[in-house]
């Protein structure tokens, strides 16, 4: 298992900003990696090349942005892999969709909640939400509420 | 009844293309689900769900109290088989809070877990059959299912949205009396398979209508995220119970079954014997069963030290995984729920283009949804 996570750390760390082995076991995934927007559908593509699935994508409202959050899953190796990625202020971020199909809905969901576009989608429209609640971004933090990234995010 | 629709078909004038909702009010779409499906004829050209109807953002609400008061909403997402939703929310705090858990508990919360997963099929079960015009197996399935479910109802106090399961342990220990009617339930359902293969299993109108309709390749699946069942069915044995056991999977024997072809019919055949491995699986719990703590003396207030970290179990449908950002206080910064059934969905277009309306109920219906836990 430890050669797996060196071995998928090895090909996607000329992507990535960090890549590294998770030392916490019970953290609840053994492959930490961050990475700048605009290489997230090439790492994505690397995954997928290796087999993995895409667990979820979800996004976090810090100051001072948001932090899209993406886990990958393998079906044969117990291997999951958390790559974290700084989500620019009014500017849409590479869609997965065509990497991954299934992203499409996890994006338009992001899209509802946080307000965050995604480049290249195939249907950004609301899918929890409606038309009417565009604009309304539930899960964005205000005031006291909003924490620093780096009071969240320890690496 | 043929999967695809033949290549001989007439270039389509527009008119004769036209639009039908499934829903949101159907009995086949099991919740408040709206399918639109364009039609030409019988066959089905292009398929949008649409989901939200039932969302109540449990992740805000996640987000606006301290995390123990969060423990009602984990049981009201996926309503048919709440308790993975629980132990995952549960197993996560602990995780994170640094709280042990007495090895009674553990096997507590493996029994009647899995005793939920099988309330959860033979929910399924029914209302499968029922979507292809099989009246009789509700009756056995829901027959069946009472019985679970009065255990449930013993143990936890409630027979649906169980709150059972607390951080440290369970809410109560289970008793001489509780194991002596699992047990003799374990005795009941081993019977009933047998009445399960010929009423369903060996009933050719069944086979005709599930045999290699909707068939998931093991590359679609990858390419939505779908787990479960879903993607058993499909031949690749994905269960977190094995994959990476938590709680204490790892001492118990069980199989995961899988199928071959990845139809209807594979995904069903998968679900009935993981009944029976479950079944299996509450026997050797049972006989384990250490003496102790049902509960560990835990604070009331606990802190969730800053940092993130996700948990991942196997619910009846598939992969459940919270991730929680904290920020030191007990109030959650972030909590996601990652829902198997909203993978599990979103394959759906691709799966059904081109096939006949009633293989979409089937296939729908194979997929065992259950709405409020996509909708969150």
């Amino acid at each position: 298992m430890q050669d797996d996570s060196d071995h998928i750390i090895a090909d996607v760390r000329g992507l990535c900003l960090s890549a590294a082995r998770e030392e916490d076991a019970a953290r609840g995934w053994q492959v930490l990696l961050t990475a700048a927007p605009a290489a997230v559908a090439d790492i994505a593509g690397k995954l997928r090349a290796h087999d993995f699935f895409l667990s979820f994508i979800t996004a976090v409202h810090a100051d001072p942005g948001c932090e899209l959050v993406y886990q990958f899953c393998h079906y044969a190796r117990p291997l999951r892999v958390h790559l974290r990625v700084s989500a620019p202020q009014g500017q849409p971020v590479p869609s997965l969709a065509a990497v991954y199909q299934g992203a499409a809905w996890h994006e338009r969901e992001i899209r509802d909640f946080f307000g965050i576009a995604f480049a290249g989608h195939p249907g950004l429209k609301p899918l929890i939400l409606t038309r009417e609640d565009i604009g309304r971004n539930p899960l964005l933090k205000h005031g006291a509420l909003r924490k620093r990234r780096e009071e969240l995010f320890t690496e | 009844m043929s999967a695809a629709a033949p290549d001989t078909r007439p270039v389509e004038p527009i008119h004769y293309r036209y639009f039908m909702n499934l829903g949101p009010q159907h009995p086949s779409t099991h919740g408040v689900l709206r399918v639109v499906i364009g039609l030409y004829g019988e066959y089905v050209l292009s398929i949008e769900p649409v989901i939200g109807y039932g969302h109540r953002m449990h992740e805000k609400m996640a987000q606006s109290r301290p995390w123990p008061a969060f423990l009602p909403n984990t049981a009201r997402m996926d309503y048919a088989c709440c308790l993975p939703h629980q132990q995952c929310f549960v197993s996560l705090i602990e995780a994170h809070a640094g709280i042990s858990v007495p090895p009674r508990a553990e096997y507590i919360r493996v029994i009647t877990v899995e005793l939920n997963r099988i309330a959860s099929h033979l929910l399924w079960l029914g209302a499968f059959l029922l979507d292809l015009g099989e009246f009789t197996p509700i009756l056995y399935c829901f027959d069946d299912r009472e019985q679970a479910l009065d255990i449930l109802e013993d143990i936890t106090g409630s027979r649906i949205t169980h709150c059972y399961f607390r951080p440290g342990g369970v809410l109560r220990d289970i008793t001489e009396n509780h194991a002596a009617l699992i047990r003799a339930f374990i005795s009941r359902m081993r019977d009933r398979f047998s009445v399960y293969r010929r009423l369903v299993t060996d009933n050719i109108i069944f086979i005709k209508r599930t045999r290699d309709i909707g068939v998931i390749t093991p590359d679609m699946a990858r390419r939505y995220g779908a787990t479960g069942p879903v993607v058993r069915g499909s031949g690749i044995g994905y269960d977190l119970r094995k994959h990476r056991p938590y709680s204490v999977y790892r001492d118990i024997a069980f199989e995961v079954p899988v199928g071959a072809r990845g139809d209807c019919f594979d995904r069903y055949a998968v679900r009935v014997e993981e009944m029976r491995q479950s079944l299996h699986i509450i026997e050797q719990a049972l006989d384990r069963l250490p003496q102790g703590r049902y509960r560990a003396p835990v604070p009331r207030r606990i802190p969730l030290p800053a940092g993130e970290r996700s948990f991942s179990v196997e619910g009846a449908r598939g992969e459940v995984t919270y991730y929680l950002v904290a920020d030191g206080s007990d109030t959650p910064y972030r909590l996601k729920v990652r829902s198997p059934c909203f993978s599990n969905l979103s394959l759906l277009p691709e799966l059904c283009e081109g096939m006949l309306l009633a293989d979409l109920i089937a296939t729908l219906g194979s997929l065992d949804l259950v709405i409020p836990e996509i909708d969150r």
